[in-house]
């Protein structure tokens, strides 16, 4: 029996193409036969043995292919046609009203997922959810088949490595009459449902009502030429702010995300929907307190650890954001929240997790 | 375990300070940030952004290495320096890339004359139904 992943993009860095390649290896240290086959692979030393889908060999009856789905693709059609046995990876699709207006083709591509997804909903043997969110999220396409939750896999050693030391160095640290000004995070792509309008807007609330020469970093990728990343632009010239003051990192090293999470004071986000949200678990690492909207899978990644609102009002997030930086008893409880809430998420945990759930599975003929 | 955070109460207190401050959030509304998406996205014909655009396009197709150099003296002989020593590089993919814009605007110039020469016909069918049927 081999057990092998199939998706239609893979890259390191993105939260799917991460979860895959962990598991190869967690697959391989269980001793089965595996591999990745993507349509679109790219090329980085931690892809270099993946391959092409049509270079998957012929599978058997007993053959585990493992499906990991978060987009519209031609491949979620061709999944159902393996004669194997199927595990679906669910790691949601983001409805596609977010990107009306904004990118037709992002539009059509989420449409085009969400139809994909009914379409498997009785052709696959067994499910992996990122979350209960996700879960219910599949109960209402229509799946019947059993549906396990599993966080998705995060090797956090990798965070310990050592962030650039130029961007700590040289990151401005504006001081008023003594005074650090703190740094506000948030990371991931620049995309409508992660609403990082929302964000900025309560910065600026937060910046004329308590601290002028404060900082906002979005650490993510973006196309310059994106028609919401074009509004966001002009939202943040029209409401003042510098690239100094509210900065767009675009594609940036792993090591200078790192600078960035050990550089900031708290994390905002302000997303509508999110299938599981590594960044959270991640600010966790890092001992970030955590302003989040209670939003699709938001809460639950949290559960407890974050400051989680469920007003946008730019007024009343300022004073969260304020909360958050000033008040040390708030932020002390936070901090050890998270550190609570990281047990769950941490590799040695969800490894075992994963392997429960693979053998479970793999008995159950 | 960590203590409990009373995080509605510190939500609640928040909410009284800013009705007793009577602050409300005077500032411009993301909604309210139209950046014209009708170029991009677009699901009907509009002639005035065809010429627009047309225009354009016509005026931008061609792309050169040569920039205004800013910054003092030394960081712009600096910068020249690197100029020149990645010109045998930088060039020939301009060229290139302005070969394929040039072939483009030609495509849509001759779309543009196309769509003129059609809308021309049009009107002249239009104008001869128009009389047969005064006639008729």
């Amino acid at each position: 029996m081999r057990i092998f992943q199939m998706l239609p993009n893979l890259s390191f860095g993105d939260a799917v193409g991460n979860d895959t390649l962990t598991l190869e290896k967690l697959i391989r240290e269980m001793g089965y036969e595996t591999g990745i086959f993507a349509l679109r692979i790219k090329k980085s030393h931690f892809t270099k043995n993946a391959r092409q889908v049509d270079e998957m060999p012929e599978l058997k009856k007993d053959d585990i292919l493992i499906y990991h789905y978060s987009t519209g693709d031609a491949l979620n059609y061709k999944f159902a046609e393996y004669k194997c046995r199927k595990v679906l990876m669910y790691h949601n699709v983001t409805p596609p009203k977010f990107f009306k207006d904004h990118n037709d083709e992002m539009e059509a591509v989420c449409e085009e997922g969400l139809k994909g997804i009914r379409y498997l909903a009785d052709k696959v043997d067994f499910v992996i959810a990122d979350s209960e969110f996700n879960k219910s999220d599949l109960r209402s396409y229509g799946f019947t088949c059993p549906i396990d939750v599993l966080p998705i896999l995060i090797r956090f050693e990798d965070y310990d490595q050592k962030p650039d030391k130029k961007l700590m160095r040289t990151f401005p640290k504006k001081q008023d009459g003594g005074r650090v000004s703190h740094t506000f995070l948030f990371t991931g792509r620049v995309a409508p449902n992660k609403k990082q309008e929302d964000i900025m807007a309560a910065f600026y609330q937060y910046r004329k009502l308590f601290d002028k020469d404060a900082r906002l970093v979005f650490a993510g990728n973006f196309r310059s030429n994106d028609l919401y990343y074009e509004r966001l632009d002009y939202y943040k010239k029209a409401l003042g702010f510098t690239d100094e003051e509210v900065l767009f990192t675009g594609h940036i090293k792993f090591n200078q995300i790192l600078s960035y999470f050990h550089l900031a004071d708290a994390f905002i986000c302000m997303s509508e929907h999110e299938g599981f949200c590594v960044p959270l678990a991640e600010a966790m690492k890092f001992k970030i307190p955590i302003l989040a909207y209670d939003s699709t899978a938001v809460g639950e990644t949290l559960n407890g650890s974050g400051f989680l609102v469920d007003d946008k009002d730019p007024v009343f997030l300022a004073y969260c954001m304020h909360e958050l930086v000033t008040n040390q008893e708030l932020r002390k409880n936070l901090i050890a929240r998270e550190e609570e809430r990281l047990k769950d998420f941490s590799y040695e945990v969800v490894s075992e997790q994963f392997r429960t759930l693979l053998k479970k599975y793999i008995e159950t003929k | 375990m960590a203590q409990e955070v009373n995080v509605e109460q510190i939500m609640s207190q928040i909410r009284e300070e800013i009705k007793e401050k009577g602050l409300t959030k005077d500032m411009l509304s993301f909604d309210d940030v139209i950046v014209d998406t009708s170029n991009m996205n677009s699901d009907h014909f509009e002639k005035d952004i065809f010429a627009e655009q047309l225009d354009k396009v016509n005026q931008s197709w061609e792309l050169t290495s040569y920039k205004i150099l800013h910054g003092n003296k030394v960081a712009v002989v600096f910068k020249k320096v690197i100029r020149k020593m990645l010109y045998f590089l930088i060039d020939p993919i301009l060229a290139d890339q302005s070969d394929f814009n040039a072939s483009n605007v030609r495509l849509m110039n001759q779309l543009s004359s196309y769509i003129e020469e059609r809308d021309a016909k049009i009107k002249e069918l239009e104008q001869r139904i128009a009389e047969l049927e005064k006639k008729g």
